[in-house]
């Protein structure tokens, strides 16, 4: 598969702060990007370099094998972008809004923005300043799916959403990715990423920490369990693999890193009465990535 | 304002606050931020208060240092009721006070007034809009007291402005005398006084009014009615009573310096108390984003200039067009109908003649209307870079609110968006000059002045270089310190014109003078066309433009 988004080495300071740092990133064709980070990482950096919005202060990032600063206006003829607080004109209507980005992007599918209009619930005729923040991301999603751009990149797109329309979103997500859309996810929410992409980076200050499937990343994860015991808790201390062990009276809870079995010894030797362990979430994923510290 | 920190007794504390930090009362902070906000507009007009207050003292002293020539322009100006009617009335103009008390008075008080408005409209209706009023209201304030504390800092803005005039009324009274302390800082006070006024008016209109916009347009409807009534009092002797509806006549009716009425001020205060009461009142009761002229906010879709770029930016400076070829149309009426007058009166009046000898650089007779009709194309160029220069603030503005990020992540380019907006500038402005043109034509065609059609038309298509040159510079400005665009764009304008005023005033040499732009206008129509000028002028215009578009190119779009 070809790759549609190349960033070799790319990196952006304003002033002493570096926002991004050395990034190498690759999003192949026809995928799903899941663009992870907590806010302040640098994503919307990231996707500013990519838009040509802002220049790269060393690297390059390469759309559709183009430079994304030299040459945006063939770049974005083929793709759509969403931002997570779209600024539109507050005296335009919904309806005049999408006509001017439909216009400037050089034509959209008119039958699918009617559906779309229908599916998002939008009121195409009230002023974008009667609107909340919300239903002007429904109006920047609109514009972006109705292109049916090849490459779609989004930023934080359903922050304002409420969960009916998180369902559409992730509708109109998939039907994306059947067509053979690209699409460009960046988000902190780690449900709305686990839920629709085929890779995931992860952003941490500046740095790209980890890229991979999420079975990939799995396993630098570790599982979390909890257990509630008729006496006391036992001690886990030198148990491999045990982390962050925490007693609350009867109850106890720690990760586990590798293998499960010793751990498990030790607490049926303890007569649990109850036990439950999680698969790790994308959350888990992050704190154990992280620490606690972001 | 006392901060409680201690719960009711009967209610758990949900968590012991370890440190309280004092940070002075909430209507205090909302205060000194929109302080902040107006501060620097504050000082800047202070200075052009002051530099025009001693100007004008100056220029009395050098231009009719005899008492002949002062008993004739006492009676010159004062016997003209176009003059007195434009002007106000001219009183004891045998005396420096008298003289610096009607030339300032008939200019200062409107700058003030038009600056209270704006400025009130844009910190209550412009930061409600934007919705930062409702982070402040979040606040342990009412929607009264914020509306209160905003007007407040209004209120110290106006003594900044106050305090700068005052302190030049001083200074030149010492250095000239001539000018009593007391009547002095009367004067300053009539001078200035018309910000809260309007800013009250715009206090007003920010809470019935939907947007800053319209917010500000009604206020200034009110301001642009409150003038006329002025006028039509101040140009007919039996509609003098007229002078005590409005706040600009109860102002000349303070009578600074030649007569002083305190009994004129009261009716003001009066006027600020009801409206500062009557919007706190209404603000205290209406829904935050609400207005009684709210227009519907859904209406059928208007396809016209969603086409591009350039016919977007088009569709949305039409606004900003009409409004200005309105404000600019009158004006040039009014000037070409007073324009025989005027040529008129100094063809009887040496000192006159002289005086405008003395404040221009350039050697005119206005002895003629074609004369008169050049100085105020000079003025009408003035404003008309300063409307060129609203055209970079607009497109810094789309920047800062980041919609220019949503435009250039369609397949635009930077060089191509920049360049429709400089060219949909070009023509807005192009557009309201021949307006101008047209109306100041027709003005003195009432006004029974010979000054053709083609006349005033090539003495609108004559301010245009100097006009494409201040285009050029603010989209200079734009793109080399977009933050500081209006600061740039409008420093200049405002620099050039005092520079070339204040040079004029002083007699500067003419390699001093030739730094203004605004000097190198050839005065059209009482002089030829300067070909080689208006050339060099657009040239460097466009180079500014280019080089600017060249730069934008190059650089980070970058935030509010």
């Amino acid at each position: 598969m070809p790759a549609v988004i190349e960033a070799s080495g790319l990196t952006k300071r304003f002033g002493a702060t570096t926002a991004l740092e050395a990034l190498d990133l690759e999003v192949r064709q026809g995928e799903v990007f899941g663009f992870l980070g907590p806010n302040g990482a640098g994503k919307t950096t990231t996707i500013r370099l990519l838009l040509g919005l802002i220049r790269p202060s060393a690297g390059s990032a390469r759309v559709f094998g183009r430079d994304a600063w030299a040459q945006p206006e063939a770049i974005h003829r083929r793709l759509a972008v969403v931002t997570a607080d779209p600024a539109l004109w507050p005296q335009l209507t919904a309806h005049e809004t999408l006509d001017l980005l439909g216009g400037l992007h050089g034509g959209y599918d008119a039958a699918y923005r009617q559906e779309l209009i229908e599916r998002f619930d939008l009121d195409p005729d009230k002023r974008l300043r009667a609107f909340s923040t919300g239903n002007r991301q429904k109006v920047a999603l609109i514009a972006a799916f109705m292109t049916r751009a090849e490459l779609l990149v989004f930023d934080e797109p359903t922050s304002g959403l409420d969960p009916l329309r998180k369902v559409v979103f992730r509708e109109c997500l998939a039907e994306a990715r059947e067509r053979g859309q690209t699409v460009f996810l960046s988000s902190h929410l780690l449900v709305e990423v686990e839920a629709s992409a085929d890779r995931v980076g992860l952003l941490r200050r500046g740095h790209l920490v980890e890229v991979g499937t999420f079975d990939e990343l799995r396993h630098l994860s570790a599982m979390r369990i909890e257990a509630t015991f008729e006496g006391d808790p036992p001690d886990l201390d030198g148990i491999p693999g045990v982390e962050g062990v925490r007693v609350d009276g009867r109850r106890l809870s720690f990760h586990v890193h590798g293998s499960v079995a010793p751990a498990l010894e030790a607490l049926a030797a303890a007569r649990p009465v109850r036990l439950t362990s999680r698969e790790p979430s994308l959350e888990d994923l992050f704190l154990a990535r992280y620490g606690a510290d972001d | 304002m006392a901060r409680t920190t201690e719960s009711p007794a009967a209610l758990p504390r949900t968590a012991p606050i370890a440190s309280t930090r004092t940070t002075g009362s909430p209507a205090a902070l909302v205060g000194r931020l929109a302080f902040r906000e107006l501060v620097r507009g504050a000082i800047v007009w202070g200075a052009v208060f002051a530099l025009t207050l001693a100007a004008s003292v100056f220029a009395y002293e050098s231009t009719y240092g005899t008492a002949a020539e002062r008993a004739e322009l006492l009676r010159g100006i004062g016997s003209n009721s176009g003059i007195r009617a434009l002007f106000g009335p001219a009183r004891e103009m045998d005396t420096v006070a008298g003289f610096t008390a009607w030339r300032t008075l008939s200019l200062l008080p409107l700058v003030a007034g038009v600056w209270g408005l704006l400025v009130a409209t844009r910190l209550l209706r412009g930061e409600e809009d934007r919705g930062r009023w409702e982070t402040i209201l979040a606040s342990p304030l009412g929607r009264a007291r914020a509306t209160i504390a905003t007007l407040a800092a209004i209120g110290a803005g106006t003594g900044v402005l106050f305090a700068l005039t005052t302190g030049a009324v001083v200074l030149t009274a010492a250095v000239q005398g001539g000018i009593p302390v007391g009547g002095g800082l009367w004067l300053a006070l009539a001078l200035c006084i018309a910000a809260p006024a309007f800013a009250a008016v715009g206090a007003l209109t920010a809470q019935i009014a939907p947007t800053r916009r319209a917010a500000a347009a009604l206020a200034g409807a009110v301001f642009g009615a409150a003038y006329l009534v002025r006028v039509a009092a101040d140009g007919s002797s039996s509609l003098g009573w007229l002078r005590w509806l409005t706040p600009l006549g109860w102002i000349e009716e303070m009578r600074p310096l030649t007569g002083a009425r305190p009994i004129a001020l009261l009716p003001l205060l009066a006027w600020i108390a009801v409206l500062v009461a009557a919007s706190a009142w209404i603000a205290r009761r209406r829904d935050l984003g609400a207005a009684a002229l709210a227009r519907r906010d859904d209406r059928p879709p208007r396809h016209a200039g969603l086409r591009s770029a350039a016919s977007f930016s088009l569709r949305e400076s039409l606004g900003g067009l009409v409004g200005w070829a309105l404000a600019m149309a009158l004006t040039g009426l009014i000037f070409g109908f007073v324009s025989k007058a005027v040529a008129d009166l100094a063809r009887t009046s040496a000192g006159l003649r002289e005086h405008v000898r003395s404040t221009t650089s350039a050697p005119i007779d206005i002895a003629s209307a074609r004369g008169y009709l050049a100085l105020v194309f000079i003025f009408l160029a003035v404003a008309l870079s300063l409307y060129a220069a609203s055209h970079a603030t607009a497109a810094r503005e789309e920047e800062a609110t980041g919609r220019l990020d949503t435009l250039l992540g369609q397949p635009v380019t930077r060089r191509r968006w920049l360049a429709g907006r400089v060219l949909v500038a070009a023509t807005c402005v192009a557009v309201v000059a021949l307006v101008t043109g047209l109306a100041a034509w027709a003005g003195a065609a009432a006004g029974g002045a010979e000054a053709g059609l083609g006349d005033l038309l090539k003495a609108s298509l004559n301010a245009l270089p100097v006009v494409a040159l201040f285009l050029g510079l603010s989209v200079l400005g734009f793109a080399v310190a977009p933050r500081h665009t209006g600061a740039i764009g409008f420093g200049l304008v405002g620099f050039a014109y005092l520079w070339e005023q204040t040079g004029a005033i002083v007699r500067a040499p003419e390699w001093v003078l030739s730094i203004s732009p605004f000097h190198w206008l050839a005065l059209v129509p009482a002089e030829p066309f300067d070909v080689s000028a208006s050339l060099a002028m657009l040239a460097a215009g466009a180079t500014a433009a280019l080089v600017g578009i060249e730069l934008f190119h190059r650089r980070d779009l970058v935030s509010a």
